[in-house]
């Protein structure tokens, strides 16, 4: 349910799908960036071809921060989303420094 | 503190570091030649490269599952400590980014990664990372997925990866821009003879 500061700056309406991925997007980040202090403790018990399998993948979250950042700039996102979107960053500047030596570890 | 711990990861690391070979089929050795000798491929090797990636193997080791993702479950299988990469990717990829949707198995999967493969249309890019040397083939996610393959998250490309050191693929996954975020600056794309 839309609340009273859920409405974009250009107050254009966003449609539902659009809006229902930037959340998800949103959040999916979320997840992955404030658990990077836990996977760094796991990391210390991964084989070699887990942590290389895990690199492999780890550009799907960086499209998706590119495309909320584009959303950002087009000036879709609801204040909500805003908000979330600026901790957001401030968690990544957080922990990028953990995840760069994570992903320095891996071979190949 | 999480210096250290990182540190002792690195360390684990270098200790596993040379433990597999690289594969020496043909053309494995061919597209790390490519990558090191950054010489113009001819349209048999490009297509030599399609071949090699059409017979590949999806990566079917297994490998540890993040805690946050164990309990996960889809189409049978909860995930535990460890999974395959295979049922590992499939689980990503349904439950976690919805990029394909519920229903999709593993034989689904592997023909959805066949169908980039065997695309006209696909495109298909060298380069080398972490010391390690990569193929990935890339075309329009609505150029070759048929729409039950198509899940609430798709995005505009879609991407198979292919480690020609170990001789297999390593992942598939969607990108809204490769170029964007996907691969190094320095990857070198191979022209197809149309």
């Amino acid at each position: 349910m839309a609340r009273a500061t859920d409405v974009a700056p250009t107050q254009t309406p966003v449609p539902a799908d659009r809006a229902g991925r930037i959340e998800d997007y949103i959040a999916y980040l979320e997840a992955e960036w404030a658990d990077v202090p836990e996977l760094a403790q796991e990391w210390l018990t991964w084989d070699e071809h887990s942590r290389f399998s895990f690199a492999t993948d780890w550009p799907i979250r960086e499209d998706r921060l590119a495309s909320l950042l584009q959303e950002e700039r087009r000036g879709v996102l609801s204040a909500t989303q805003q908000e979330r979107l600026t901790r957001l960053k401030s968690l990544i500047t957080q922990h990028r420094p953990t995840l760069d030596r994570l992903l320095a570890t891996v071979q190949g | 503190m999480m210096v250290a711990t990182v540190e002792a990861a690195e360390n684990a690391g270098a200790e596993e570091a040379g433990a597999s070979l690289p594969s020496d089929h043909p053309t494995d050795r061919l597209i790390r030649e490519l990558i090191a000798s950054r010489r113009k491929a001819t349209a048999e090797e490009v297509e030599q490269i399609f071949e090699r990636l059409a017979t590949a193997p999806f990566d079917q080791r297994q490998v540890v599952v993040r805690v946050r993702h164990r309990g996960l479950s889809y189409a049978g299988l909860t995930l535990g400590a460890r999974a395959s990469s295979l049922d590992y990717h499939l689980i990503q990829r349904v439950v976690v980014e919805q990029q394909w949707p519920r229903g999709t198995t593993r034989e689904s999967f592997l023909a959805d990664i066949a169908r980039v493969v065997h695309s006209p249309a696909a495109k298909v890019a060298v380069y080398e990372r972490r010391g390690g040397h990569i193929a990935v083939v890339v075309v329009d996610t609505d150029r070759v997925l048929p729409a039950a393959s198509i899940g609430p998250r798709p995005e505009r490309q879609l991407l198979v990866v292919y480690s020609a050191d170990r001789a297999m693929i390593v992942t598939t996954y969607q990108l809204s821009e490769i170029n964007v975020t996907g691969i190094p600056k320095d990857v070198r794309w191979l022209e197809r003879q149309t």
